[in-house]
């Protein structure tokens, strides 16, 4: 559903992707391993359309996504940004609503509503609150909800993990297959290597803005490079 | 008296809550001080002076009208002077510059069309009604009443409309608001269009109050005071700044001198900033807009 061509991103004169070709199939989860700076965020918000890349394409459904991220929107793409970027001086059923501001019918967008309240109860307890007043967990969660109530085909999870207590990790991480059962392929961006290639079908390892590895999780977890370089085991 | 200059200052207040709620809405979006607002506003009073007194209309048709002509305005000054900086992801200050520039453009353009002559409007709501011994100008009230319905209006469309909820979400994280699906340039010609018929009325209203010439645009210095008082930005602050600004206006005309009025007005705008840098309500993380 999604292919990425020879993307190259720079920023100024920086290089920050180089060639990268990728690939998310109907229904699954890819993973997008790699350290600090390697490039992932760049890929993310190439792939949305809000850097224009130098040269390569992105495909999705068979079409090219341009560089406008409200198209890509409207292609059935949704974003659930690093840091969350939720919308401080909304509420949290406001930035919800936000989520669904492409789709009309209005009773299917109270019914999803209500889906991500049992998806992520503590949203539901907290639903007039202004989003900034939330905990970094709550944020994450609504971050997520935010993007599947735009009913996106593909979803795009940018370091979901990030400044989580490690039982919350463990619980978003659960939800990552609960939302691909609903029919939703997903691209997750981790630095959390392990758990990423856990809860994943297919994992690509970024390192310096190139796809250095492409295999399946098994084989990943498996390979000295992974283990040394993301895992933090030592060579024997 | 009291009631007389209470009443005196609440309606020249929601008149420049009007020009301020302009230049916070533009603020809060893009970040930068929209100093073509005010020969925009200036612009209005000369769209109502023609139409009322050009073509006869009544004081509802030419503000209506005027309030059509400057939004048409506001936008075009938009997609003319800042998208271009916006597609090339410019900084705040190179906006104020352009900004700048479309005034002096506008302005001058006045100048070679229509002159520098100064005009009035026709008479309208010259009379005065009596309130517990009290005469209270018609025009106030009028002014009162039109800038409250406008403001009550804009509020509610800012808070139950899916669009008025882009526009607050836009002014928090305009590229992630893209991402959900709006889209920006559409969502500024909205904000535009509302600024430029906000200041459609309100360029209306002095010149019915005072006179119409080009350079009228520098009364609208106050309601940019108005909206810093109030934290430019935040919209219940260019109102309660726009109010606070025309009754301290109209106490210290009538109770101490009228040639001290702008003398008051912006010291305390001085003294405010230095007790409170981002205004009564800046910067307050729920607020903003
Ligand atoms: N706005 C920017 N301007 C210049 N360089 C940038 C910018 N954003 C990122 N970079 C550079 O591009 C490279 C890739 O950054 P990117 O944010 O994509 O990495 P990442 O894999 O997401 O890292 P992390 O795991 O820390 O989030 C880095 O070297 C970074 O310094
Ligand atoms: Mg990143």
């Amino acid at each position: 559903m999604l292919e990425i061509q020879n993307l190259t991103v720079h920023y100024g004169k920086i290089r920050a992707l180089d060639s990268v070709s990728l690939e998310v199939k109907p229904g699954e989860i890819v993973s997008l391993v790699g350290a600090n700076g390697a490039g992932k965020t760049t890929l993310i918000w190439t792939i949305f359309g809000c850097l224009k890349p130098t040269s390569g394409k992105v495909i999705f459904e068979g079409k090219e996504v341009p560089a406008k991220p409200n198209v890509a929107a409207k292609m059935g793409m949704g974003l659930s940004p690093e840091r969350r970027r939720l919308f401080p001086n909304l509420t949290v059923r406001e930035n919800l609503r936000m989520g669904a501001y492409l789709r009309k019918d209005k009773a299917e967008i109270a019914r999803d509503e209500e889906n991500m309240y049992a998806m992520f109860p503590v949203l539901k307890i907290r639903y007039t609150q202004y989003a900034g007043t939330l905990s970094g967990g709550e944020q994450q969660m609504l971050a997520i909800a935010r993007a599947l109530m735009c009913r996106p085909k593909l979803l795009l999870l940018d370091e979901p993990s990030l400044g989580l207590s490690p039982l919350l990790t463990e619980q978003l991480f659960a939800k990552i297959p609960e939302v691909n059962a609903t029919g939703v392929g997903i691209l997750l961006s981790e630095q959390n290597a392990f758990k990423a290639l856990k809860v994943a079908h297919r994992a690509y390892v970024i390192e310096t803005g190139t796809i250095a590895m492409e295999d399946t999780p098994q084989n990943l977890l498996s390979s000295d490079h992974v283990r040394q370089s993301y895992l933090g085991f030592r060579a024997v | 008296m009291l009631l007389q200059t209470l009443v005196t200052g609440l309606a020249i207040g929601g008149v420049y809550a009007l020009m301020a709620v302009g230049y916070s809405l533009v603020f809060s979006i893009l970040n930068f001080s929209n100093f073509a607002h005010g020969v925009i506003i200036m612009l209005g009073a000369y769209f109502g002076y023609y139409l009322c007194s050009s073509l006869g209309l009544g004081i509802g048709a030419s503000m209506l009208g005027a309030m059509i002509g400057t939004a048409v305005i506001s936008i075009l000054n938009e997609k003319l002077a800042y998208r271009p900086l916006r597609l090339r992801k410019a900084v705040p200050l190179y906006f104020m510059i352009s900004a700048m520039g479309a005034a002096m453009f506008l302005e001058n353009m006045v100048y070679v069309t229509v002159g520098s002559h100064f005009y009035s409007y026709p008479s309208f709501f010259t009379g005065s009604i009596s309130i517990g011994g009290a005469y209270v100008g018609l025009l106030d009230i009028v002014a009162l009443s039109i800038s409250t319905f406008f403001i009550i209006l804009l509020t509610l469309f800012l808070n139950k409309t899916m669009m008025g909820t882009a526009i607050r979400a836009a002014s928090r994280d305009m590229l992630v608001a893209s991402t959900l699906g709006v889209n920006i340039d559409g969502l500024l010609m909205v904000v535009f269009a509302l600024a430029g018929g906000f200041a459609g009325i309100a360029g209306v209203f002095l010149g019915v109050k005072y006179l119409v010439y080009p350079t009228m645009g520098v009364i609208t210095n106050k309601a940019y005071i108005a909206a810093v008082i109030g934290g430019i930005g935040s919209l219940p602050g260019a109102i309660v700044g726009g109010l606070i600004l025309g009754l301290v206006e109209s106490f210290v005309s009538a109770y101490i001198s009228t040639t001290l009025r702008d003398v008051f007005s912006f010291s305390m705008l001085i003294i405010l900033l230095l007790v409170l840098p981002s205004g009564l309500f800046g910067k307050t993380l729920d607020e903003k807009l």
